[in-house]
C-alpha cells in the first residue's frame, strides 16, 4: 500500500501547472449566479425537526384486539344461534314423548284441588285423547 | 447565516464561493466532461441548500458537502452512462471520445494520466482524485466515502498501479 510511485510523484510536480481541463470564461462567477436563480432563495430550507417515529406496535395491538373482539363476538353468535333450536327440538321431544305415553301417566297429579271435590274421571264420557286435548 | 431567513441568501453566497470550486473540479474529474460536470455541481449546491438543516455536523461541513457532490456523480454515472469511459479498454480510442469535449486539451503524459483515470473503476478513481490531485488525508477521504482506511489504501495502490502501467507503456 505505498503512495505515488515516482513516475507518478514527478507528474505530479507537472500537473501544478495543468491546463488539460479548461473551463468557459467567467464560469465560477457565474455558476454562483446560476444555482441561486435555480433555487427559490425565499423557500425555506429543511430545518423540521424529525417527528419521533410513530410506535407502531400500538396500531397492531390495538388491530389485534379489535380483530378479537369481532372473533369473539361471531364465535358468540355462531354458538347461541346453534343453541336455539337445540332446546327448541329437545321441547319437542317431550311433548311428543307425554303425548305417546300420556294413557300411564297420572293426572291426578295435575289437580290442586280436594280429591273430594273431582269428579269421578270414570264416570266422565271422555275419550283420553279428547282429555290430552282439554288438557294441552 | 443559512439557516436565518434574513441572512439566507448572504449565507448560501458565501458557501457557495467558499466550496464551489473544490467541488467543481473534484466533480469535473470524476465525469470528465464541462457540461455533465456543471449539471451535477448545480444539483449538488441545490440539495446542500435544501437539506443544510439536516446536517448533523458529526463532521466538517466541507466533509459533508464532499460525500454529497461525489454521492451526486456517482448516481449520475450510474443512470446515465453518457460517457461510459471506464468500458473502453482501448487508449486511443478513450482519448478520441475525451477529446469531444471542448474545455478538454490535453498531450503528453499528462493526457496519459488523464486517459487512464478515466478508464479506472469510479471508485478507484475517486479515491485516486481526492489523494492525487487534492492531497486530502486517508481520514478525511474515508469520512467522504464512508470506508474504512485500510479500503482505501488498497483501492489508491490499485489505481497507482493501474496507471503507472498506463504511463510506462506511453514512454516505451
Amino acid at each position: 500500500m505505498t503512495d505515488p510511485t515516482p513516475i507518478l510523484d514527478q507528474l505530479r510536480q507537472a500537473s501544478a501547472d495543468d491546463t488539460s481541463y479548461q473551463l468557459p470564461p467567467d464560469y465560477m462567477v457565474n455558476l454562483t449566479s446560476d444555482i441561486v436563480d435555480r433555487l427559490e432563495v425565499t423557500d425555506t430550507p429543511s430545518q423540521k425537526p424529525r417527528q419521533p417515529k410513530r410506535p407502531y406496535w400500538i396500531y397492531i395491538c390495538l388491530l389485534g384486539g379489535f380483530l378479537s373482539v369481532m372473533i369473539y363476538q361471531q364465535w358468540k353468535q355462531d354458538t347461541s344461534s346453534t343453541k336455539a333450536p337445540m332446546a327448541d327440538s329437545t321441547d319437542e321431544i317431550m311433548e311428543d314423548y307425554l303425548v305417546d305415553h300420556s294413557d300411564w301417566i297420572d293426572l291426578s297429579d295435575l289437580y290442586t284441588v280436594p280429591e273430594d271435590d273431582l269428579y269421578n274421571l270414570e264416570d266422565l264420557d271422555i275419550s283420553t285423547d279428547d282429555l290430552l286435548d282439554i288438557i294441552y | 447565516m443559512i439557516q436565518r431567513p434574513a441572512t439566507r441568501e448572504a449565507g448560501f453566497r458565501a458557501l457557495l464561493s467558499a466550496h464551489q470550486e473544490q467541488v467543481y473540479w473534484q466533480v469535473r474529474r470524476m465525469v470528465h466532461d464541462h457540461s455533465t460536470a456543471d449539471d451535477v455541481v448545480q444539483e449538488v449546491f441545490i440539495k446542500v441548500y435544501r437539506h443544510i438543516g439536516k446536517f448533523a455536523k458529526k463532521s466538517s461541513l466541507a466533509t459533508w458537502i464532499y460525500r454529497i457532490a461525489h454521492n451526486e456523480a456517482l448516481s449520475y454515472l450510474r443512470t446515465h452512462k453518457r460517457h461510459p469511459l471506464e468500458d473502453i479498454s482501448d487508449h486511443h480510442e478513450r482519448m478520441e471520445l475525451m477529446c469531444e469535449d471542448p474545455y478538454f486539451d490535453a498531450d503528453g503524459a499528462l493526457a496519459t494520466l488523464h486517459v487512464a483515470i478515466q478508464g479506472l473503476p469510479v471508485r478507484q478513481k475517486q479515491v485516486f482524485c481526492m489523494r492525487y490531485f487534492d492531497e486530502m488525508p486517508y481520514a478525511q477521504i474515508a469520512e467522504v466515502l464512508e470506508l474504512s482506511v485500510g479500503s482505501l489504501k488498497a483501492s489508491y495502490h490499485h489505481a497507482s498501479k493501474k496507471i503507472e502501467s498506463s504511463l510506462r507503456e506511453s514512454i516505451t
